[in-house]
């Protein structure tokens, strides 16, 4: 006799495209379309207000504007995997969900330091052309090979043929944000433009990564079977402190944090370009569950950035709060703030940063100072 | 992180795979499992569980779909929980062991036929619900898939309680004929 646990097992069976269809309904937030259409009004009023006010805001060192880190693009997550057996896209995502440009602003706005205003400029430049060319490559790609994904789904990749699965790299190959996957043709090319703006590649085989064992301990993976080992004898793994103090001897002339914080998610960089500080601050005095996990990414303004590279959305894209901030060492931020999420981004001397802030519960005001004090920006720089 | 990039971390035995997991889905399969296990404690232990699970799935695993990949090993773990909670609930372990125990006494199906019967089921249940009306499918797939409450589920389709009830009700009782013509229930 079926019983109604078993039953509810079996929905198992539900096809992925139907479990698809309804995870998109479950990231979309209907109820406030109305306050959304409000939201917008008053964005654009207050849009037009920061025109009308520009040559003041100028003078007062205001910096800021969404357009900067939000990208402005109908709002679609790249999901390559999301289409029916039949080949069909399945609805877009809902669109108040938004990506943001983690690795290379988008947008220079006024009031900057004229020689870091320079260069984010060569850099956003550099960015849109390459844009603009990797489209056109991208206007070439096969066609979505359905069919293969359909026998996956069904059989597995061993049941491929050769040929389905040179025909499934060719697709794979074409639709890649990678600039270092470019073939032998294309990459002379990239090598032209990024001569062009005097900017250099940064190649994800090159980048190095260093964790934090007191984060995993804290994270109590000691049920975890065979991937527990001993972190604390992996010379990959140090402890907070030692973390902390390798990045501010890396890139800083001093302390890179304010006070050691709670955890780091990971430590990662480029020889002689790009670097990501992601840590986690006990904002609520809690354990490893409640940590609000803070996606630091630090962008040299000489390097040709892709876009595709690190993604990140705002779930909430619309209802978005904007400020400026000045951080306790004196360094002009945006805060960009939308319930559990927030980014905060600053034009530093020699990176541009982005913030991608992912809280368990709604960020107030205090909250997000609090983070954005948490780094000395004024010590970054060797 | 793209999803076949994660997945290729797991290939690679990468421990950045488990983190680059919980950044993208951690939310997502705590929000399955809460749903199911009710309990903020018994989630976190459920995708904890499921990371784990994953890793040892991949390699051989190469998952189509990474997000439901993941939601189903949580959704699983989550059920498997609640079994366990409510054999407890039966009676202390004890009584449900000796029934256990004496269910091996009684002539059953084989575990081959028993799988066969449980795939049948999974097949029929999938067809099924690919032949739903969309709005129908929708309200039967947050419900029955990702257990979420009737309240929310009407508030994200903007129908009301009673029109979201109403749909379960008769998509259950299409159901209970579908099943008993093929021979299922």
């Amino acid at each position: 006799m079926l019983d109604s646990l078993e039953l509810l097992r079996a929905m198992d069976g539900i096809h992925e495209e139907d479990v698809i269809m309804a995870e998109k309904l479950l990231k979309t937030n209907k109820k406030t379309t109305h306050t959304h259409r409000k939201r917008i009004i008053t964005l654009a009023l207050a849009a037009a207000l920061l025109l009308g006010l520009g040559a003041a805001a100028y003078g007062n060192g205001w910096i800021g504007g969404r357009q900067v880190v939000i990208v402005d693009e109908p709002p679609v997550t790249p999901a390559p995997y999301i289409v029916t057996p039949e080949g069909k896209p399945l609805p877009q995502p809902p669109e108040e969900e938004r990506r943001i440009s983690v690795t290379q602003a988008l947008a220079v706005p006024e009031g900057l330091d004229p020689e870091i205003a320079a260069r984010a400029e060569n850099s956003v430049a550099a960015y849109n052309e390459y844009q603009a060319w990797f489209q056109a490559i991208r206007a070439e790609e096969p066609e979505d090979p359905v069919d293969i994904r359909a026998k996956v789904n069904a059989e597995g990749w061993d049941a491929l043929t050769d040929e389905e699965m040179q025909r499934w790299r060719d697709y794979q190959k074409a639709s890649n944000a990678y600039y270092e996957r470019m073939d032998a043709e294309q990459k002379p090319l990239l090598q032209e433009l990024m001569d062009k703006y005097g900017l250099r590649g940064r190649f994800v085989d090159t980048s190095e990564c260093l964790w934090s064992w007191e984060t995993w301990e804290a994270a109590d993976l000691e049920n975890w079977g065979e991937i527990r080992h001993d972190y604390r004898a992996d010379e990959r793994h140090l402890s907070n402190q030692e973390l902390a103090d390798r990045i501010s001897d890396m890139y800083c002339h001093g302390d890179f944090f304010a006070a050691v914080p709670a955890g780091f998610d990971k430590f990662y960089w480029y020889p002689d370009s790009d670097f990501c500080v992601s840590f986690m601050l006990d904002l609520a005095g809690g354990s490893y569950a409640t940590w609000t996990t803070c996606y630091t990414y630090f962008s040299c303004y000489d390097v040709l950035h892709t876009g595709g590279d690190v993604m990140a959305w705002l779930t909430d894209g619309v209802n978005v709060t904007e400020r400026n901030y000045t951080a306790a060492d004196g360094t002009p931020l945006v805060i960009l703030s939308a319930g559990t999420q927030a980014v905060i981004y600053a034009f530093l001397p020699d990176y541009f940063m982005t913030e991608t802030v992912y809280g368990k519960e709604e960020l107030s005001e205090a909250e997000l100072n609090q983070i954005a004090d948490s780094i000395i920006y004024t010590n970054i720089g060797k | 992180m793209e999803d076949k990039d994660i997945v290729d971390l797991y290939w690679q035995r990468s421990d950045r795979a488990i983190s680059e997991t919980e950044q993208k889905y951690g939310r997502y399969c705590h929000s399955i499992a809460y749903n199911i296990c009710g309990t903020r404690e018994d989630a976190e232990e459920c995708v904890s569980d499921a990371w784990f699970r994953a890793w040892n799935l991949m390699p051989d695993r190469r998952p189509a779909v990474l997000s439901v990949f993941l939601g189903g090993i949580t959704r699983n773990l989550a059920l498997d929980r609640i079994k366990a909670r409510e054999r407890k609930k039966r009676g202390g372990g004890e009584a449900a062991l000796a029934l256990e125990e004496l269910a091996e006494c009684i002539p059953d199906k084989t575990d081959l036929e028993r799988q066969a019967e449980e795939r049948e089921l999974r097949r029929a249940i999938g067809d099924f619900v690919a032949a739903l009306p969309k709005a129908d499918k929708q309200v039967f797939v947050l419900r029955y898939w990702y257990l979420v409450p009737v309240a929310e589920i009407a508030g994200r389709m903007q129908f009301s309680q009673s029109k979201t009830k109403s749909i379960l009700f008769r998509t259950r009782n299409k159901l209970k004929r579908f099943l008993q013509e093929e021979g299922l229930c």
